[in-house]
């Protein structure tokens, strides 16, 4: 409204202005609230420069540092693993350290580090357990499922950081360096939470020690299986695979049962009729192995490409058993 | 009355109004056209556009593509050459080559991420010794640090060895290019000043897994050739790799498959990531090269796209088999 005169009326001057203190107000509030809001969220463990100090000052025995320590984010990661920087960027990555530590006794022996900070453990879990070598060895100290050494380097997840020490040799001296470096990480970082609770899902005697990995995404090449974990248990001395994926309803489950089984057809498996005692189990013949999907309360559970078809049956029986208990447990508290 | 007249707007108000919002208009149309560049690209920046030399050699129906198998890499490419006519076929007296290894990180040669030394080594022996060239460069363009890239892979010291010249890029080694019929390579900067001086071009490659591409080889390498942010490309791997052999035209590629990264590649990082395959592939066709090559990793051609891609757009053949592979064995 205006005047006759073209002037806005003194009143209607001093309520936009009004407003617009109450707008600066609530924007200072929120920005208020934001810093609180991060304060409070981020964890107790190190940050990106406790991190730096931390990895700085961790000098093997007989070894020394030869460069600086390089850091990468997601914008310029491609520059230090290119091609394979993708995955990482994809799956959480926030930086990258690297640095290279040489034996002061021989100049080829040598290691370099790269610690990946992923934001998360269970993206740190994913980027290490889906790229475990097959060789990987005990790494003494360490869990099996959360770290592991082959001929020359040393692997390890330890919260959300992911680590790999990638030496130059197969030499006992640089092993030793590597396994010093890897176990002063891990003690100088105590509060780093390193797994999950599904993992308390993949228990007995006949899991392979180890074997846990976790698909944030496309699990089993299928797209609807995101946050999926598998591991290999041994069944009359087979390995076989199962896999578990926790939906947020029982319904959800069951619906993705029915997309998985769908897949599978689509893709070339034929329908298998199997004596299974779970209810709403379902089989298929993928050209040769065995594949079995099913749920139980929320979870999506199964068999993936199984060689034995009577190792495949009784490891979904045990499965059907272990997350039987777990739903009643759950339950129950 | 008052209220009524408030609710209103008088002519004379409407009027200067229109004639405000008019002359905002006016003034943006003003600013606009100030800022619009009526030439389009400079003639400087045409002038900096570069076509890339055509380094191929003459086809010889049969000599084609050479595979050797043995342990022996010095030996095994010195044999797929001759296989294919000699070093003389394709480097003349007084020529000046290129040679472009995959050089893409700062590891060591054991761990099979680079091309390896000793390789690259022996083909600069060979033009010089055999092909009588007058000089020898290599050259790659690892964004991380080139000079730490050829130190700690080997490549630096084994090609002062032979004699080569290492040529790291600078920021005036590039200039751009655009691919004709091309939709990634564009505009873009590439490596242009050691391929302006040179006759001849020899790619010289490892065979990897690659996380993104499924597999890194001939065709894979000439990304050292890109400037830029390349890693852009990255979402579209397979058309840039395709697009890359259109626009590169070797003399001859070499790649080496004596031990083949078979998992966590490009960077790998544990030995056991390697498995032993004794092979060298040389060839003056790098889609036929890359399609054996992929057997090596367990792959058939047609699971890489960047093939049947590059085979549509003319820079060579899936089907090696159809150019009757030479094949020796010297183990």
């Amino acid at each position: 409204m205006v005047s006759n005169q073209g002037k806005w009326p003194r009143h209607e001057s001093v309520i936009s202005i009004f407003l617009f203190a109450v707008l600066f107000l609530i924007g200072l509030v929120i920005i208020s609230a934001q810093f609180d809001f991060r304060k409070n969220a981020v964890p107790a463990v190190a940050g990106p420069e406790d991190i730096h100090e931390l990895i700085s000052g961790i000098s093997p025995a007989g070894f020394k540092a030869i460069s600086e320590i390089e850091e990468y984010n997601a914008d310029n990661l491609y520059e230090k693993i290119d091609g394979k920087a993708p995955y990482y960027t994809e799956t959480g990555f926030v930086k990258l350290f690297t640095r290279w530590l040489v034996s002061e006794s021989d100049e080829n022996l040598m290691f370099e580090f790269y610690v990946f900070d992923m934001g998360l453990f269970a993206n740190a879990f994913c980027v290490y357990s889906t790229q475990k070598r097959p060789d990987a060895q005990v790494l003494p100290a360490f869990n099996p499922d959360f770290g592991y050494r082959t001929e020359n380097a040393v692997f390890f997840v330890h919260g959300k950081y992911y680590v790999e020490l990638v030496g130059s040799a197969v030499s006992g001296e640089l092993l030793a360096a590597q396994k010093d470096f890897a176990g002063k990480f891990r003690d100088g970082l105590p509060d780093e939470k390193t797994g999950m609770p599904e993992f308390s899902i993949f228990v007995g005697e006949n899991l392979v020690a180890g074997s846990i990995k976790l698909y944030l995404s496309a699990g089993l090449g299928f797209d609807g299986f995101d946050n999926t974990l598998t591991a290999v248990y041994k069944i009359d001395d087979k390995e076989t695979t199962v896999f578990v994926s926790r939906r947020v309803s029982q319904q959800q489950a069951k619906e993705l049962v029915e997309k998985y089984y769908e897949f599978l057809i689509d893709v070339g498996g034929k329908n298998k009729e199997l004596d299974l005692p779970i209810e709403g189990a379902k089989a298929v013949d993928f050209y040769g192995p065995t594949e079995i999907v099913f749920h139980k309360g929320n979870f999506v559970a199964g068999i993936h490409e199984a060689e034995d078809e009577a190792a495949a049956v009784k490891a979904a029986v045990l499965l059907n058993d272990i997350l039987e208990k777990a739903n009643h447990d759950e339950q129950g508290q | 009355m008052n209220k009524a007249n408030d609710n209103n707007l008088t002519r004379r108000q409407f009027v200067a109004r229109v004639v405000k919002a008019g002359a905002s208009v006016a003034a943006a149309g003003i600013v606009a056209g100030l800022a619009l560049d009526k030439e389009g690209p400079s003639a400087q920046a045409q002038a900096d556009m570069v076509t890339l030399p055509d380094f191929s050699v003459p086809a010889q129906d049969g000599k084609i593509i050479s595979i050797v198998k043995g342990a022996d890499r010095e030996r095994g490419v010195n044999k797929a050459i001759e296989l294919l006519g000699g070093i003389e076929r394709f480097i003349k007296p007084d020529d000046t080559v290129v040679i472009k290894p995959n050089v893409a990180f700062a590891s060591i040669p054991a761990l099979g991420a680079t091309a390896n030394p000793q390789l690259i080594a022996e083909v600069v022996r060979l033009c010089y010794a055999r092909g009588r060239a007058r000089r020898v460069y290599v050259t790659d363009n690892p964004i991380n640090d080139p000079a730490s890239c050829f130190a700690i892979s080997g490549i630096a010291k084994a090609v002062e060895q032979a004699g080569g010249i290492l040529l790291l890029p600078k920021d005036s080694s590039f200039k751009t290019t655009t691919l004709a019929g091309g939709r990634l390579i564009n505009n873009w900067p590439v490596l242009y000043e050691p391929l302006a001086k040179a006759d001849k071009l020899i790619g010289i490659a490892p065979v990897k897994d690659h996380s993104r591409a499924m597999a890194s080889m001939s065709m894979k390498n000439w990304y050292g050739l890109l400037g830029g942010r390349r890693n852009v490309f990255h979402q579209d791997i397979n058309t840039i790799i395709a697009e890359l052999a259109m626009l590169v035209k070797p003399t001859l590629v070499i790649l080496d498959g004596t031990e083949v990264m078979m998992t966590n590649g490009p960077t790998g990082g544990s030995f056991s990531d390697l498995k032993r395959k004794d092979t060298i592939i040389a060839s003056c066709d790098q889609v036929a090269a890359d399609a054996f090559g992929s057997t090596l990793l367990g792959l058939r051609p047609d699971s890489l796209p960047y093939l049947a891609k590059a085979q549509a757009g003319g820079a060579g053949t899936t089907d090696y088999m159809s150019l009757k592979p030479l094949m020796a064995d010297i183990i």
